[in-house]
């Protein structure tokens, strides 16, 4: 009657102590041409909150379908370890991959905020663009101070126009005076002002 | 007479706690309690609280999160999945697989060689005696191949009813008598146990699906049956499950959701596979 045989192979009952991994293989198996070996190593790599070397890997990934498991990865190791690598990558000049990080930062939660606000100081422009246009999607009763700090510091006027933006989503009626004192800043900026009528409409 | 009551011994799980509680849970298990299904986790909170001895919850949760042996943690987790199924559920499925996905599978295999198919999450065991069951009745070349079913689930308790292989009439309503008849022996107190050379075929062993470490000795399945299990997860969990089953697959290989779950806004890693009897996914080959 045994026509369905059980393996003896196929599965091991319990999983080996952690100890009997060895982490050198993962880097290497990270370079490996076998989309299957990569992706193993991956997840193996996540298990053992490797952000670095995930992240490392990710500029390298080719794969679309693997980088969207190493970001997977990256989202569950979660926190200020797996926010700064990712961080670093924002000023590469592939735009899916910056994208991607940036959705990947977005859903990451509250801890990595103040990641966040601290690319508000970074002397690229556009970095500081990137960090405000994130700020919405953390849920913080501090997005909209942040953001009014940008307003009232920032030199460059499209990182204002950026916090201008979330500012008409999530700011105060008694905002509306630093938007305007924005809006004079840059008088010369007639879209500057034009956008702090509309958040101001939207708020006041 | 002094009848013991929970409430007594037993004092409410604070907020606070039932959110440090889910978070831990989650993060083992990849399962997400909503705040809806509150009672039901507090009330199971508490009687492990309470069949354990434990004071306050947070003497209990220490003990779940620092035991060396993790006993405690699996008994929570037995106590807090959800094992629900019964046999031939979703049975336009099991056609799927004898008339669409099989014939594909061995379109390039020799007589002899091996089929495998994991059951994951098997819960009590219905899931995979059933696809042993519908091999051997429906498919024509059952005796060609060699067949390894694999049946995994976190839960050590209904692994143990598993292999057991003991229900109640109600669980195998959906089988012909022909086929309990020559699969099942019924005990004496009128319940139906798989006979014991089906039990002996098949496989069972303890997984957690989204634990990389665990996992990675599941490789080379040729069909995977993951029905009922992403509905408990989260979308973060789920692209996990996906990418252990993706790697269990041998390329070209088959996976097959419950009737409510798609892989379509979780993962890009599977194509679809419309066959006349079901929708599944397929690992690119
Ligand atoms: C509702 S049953 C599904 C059984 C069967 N596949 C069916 O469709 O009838 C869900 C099972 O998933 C198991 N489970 C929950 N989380 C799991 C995890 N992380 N890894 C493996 N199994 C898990 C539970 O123990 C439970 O037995």
């Amino acid at each position: 009657m045994p026509l369905i045989k059980a393996s003896n192979v196929s599965a091991r009952k319990k999983a080996q102590p952690v100890a009997t991994i060895d982490r050198l293989a993962i880097a290497r198996d990270l370079e490996s041409l076998d989309v299957d070996t990569r992706i193993a190593a991956i997840r193996l790599a996540a298990r053992f909150g490797e952000a670095e070397l995930l992240t490392r890997h990710l500029a390298a990934e080719t794969d679309p379908v693997l980088r969207e498991t190493l970001l997977t990865s990256l989202v569950r190791i979660g926190g200020v370890r797996a926010a700064r690598p990712l961080i670093a990558l924002l000023a590469t000049d592939d735009a899916s991959l910056r994208n991607a990080v940036i959705e990947t930062l977005q859903s990451m939660g509250e801890e990595v905020l103040p990641e966040i606000e601290a690319q508000l100081e970074n002397q690229d422009s556009d970095l500081r663009i990137y960090a405000v246009n994130m700020l919405l999607s953390f849920r913080s009763p501090r997005v909209p101070d942040i953001a009014l700090r940008v307003i009232a510091q920032d030199p460059h006027v499209n990182v204002c126009a950026a916090a201008v933006d979330v500012l008409a989503e999530v700011g105060r009626p008694e905002m509306v005076e630093a938007l305007q004192a924005a809006a004079a800043r840059f008088s010369d900026q007639p879209f500057l002002s034009f956008a702090v009528r509309a958040a101001a409409k939207r708020i006041g | 007479m002094a009848v013991p009551s929970q409430n007594v011994s037993i004092p409410p799980i604070s907020d606070e706690d039932f959110l440090k509680f889910r978070e831990y849970f989650y993060r083992k298990t990849g399962i997400m309690f909503q705040d809806n299904k509150r009672y039901f986790v507090d009330k199971r909170i508490q009687s492990q609280m309470e069949s354990g001895g434990f004071r306050n919850f947070r003497q209990y949760f220490d003990r779940v999160c620092f035991q060396s042996d993790g006993v405690e943690l699996q008994a929570l987790v037995n106590a807090m999945t959800v094992n629900e199924t019964y046999f031939y559920r979703e049975e336009y499925q099991l056609k799927c697989l004898v008339q669409s996905i099989l014939p594909e599978v061995v379109k390039n295999m020799h007589s002899g060689e091996t089929i495998k198919i994991w059951s994951m999450p098997c819960s009590t065991g219905e899931e995979p005696y059933s696809i042993a069951f519908y091999l051997l009745e429906h498919w024509s070349r059952v005796d060609d191949f060699n067949i390894e079913i694999v049946a995994s689930d976190i839960d050590t308790e209904v692994l143990r009813k598993a292999k057991l292989g003991l229900y109640a009439d109600r669980a195998v309503q959906y089988v012909s008598q022909e086929t309990v008849g020559k699969y099942m022996t019924m005990t004496r107190d009128g319940k139906f146990q798989v006979i014991d050379d089906l039990r002996k075929s098949i496989k069972f062993t303890q997984t957690n699906i989204i634990d990389a470490i665990e996992d990675r000795f599941y490789r080379g399945f040729d069909v995977v049956f993951c029905r009922n299990l992403l509905i408990y997860f989260d979308d973060l969990s789920r692209r996990e499950a996906a990418e252990a089953i993706f790697t269990a697959l041998s390329p070209g290989g088959f996976v097959c959701l419950g009737h409510s779950e798609s892989m379509s806004r979780i993962s890009s890693l599977f194509e679809l596979r419309k066959f006349p009897e079901a929708i599944v996914y397929q690992k690119p080959a």
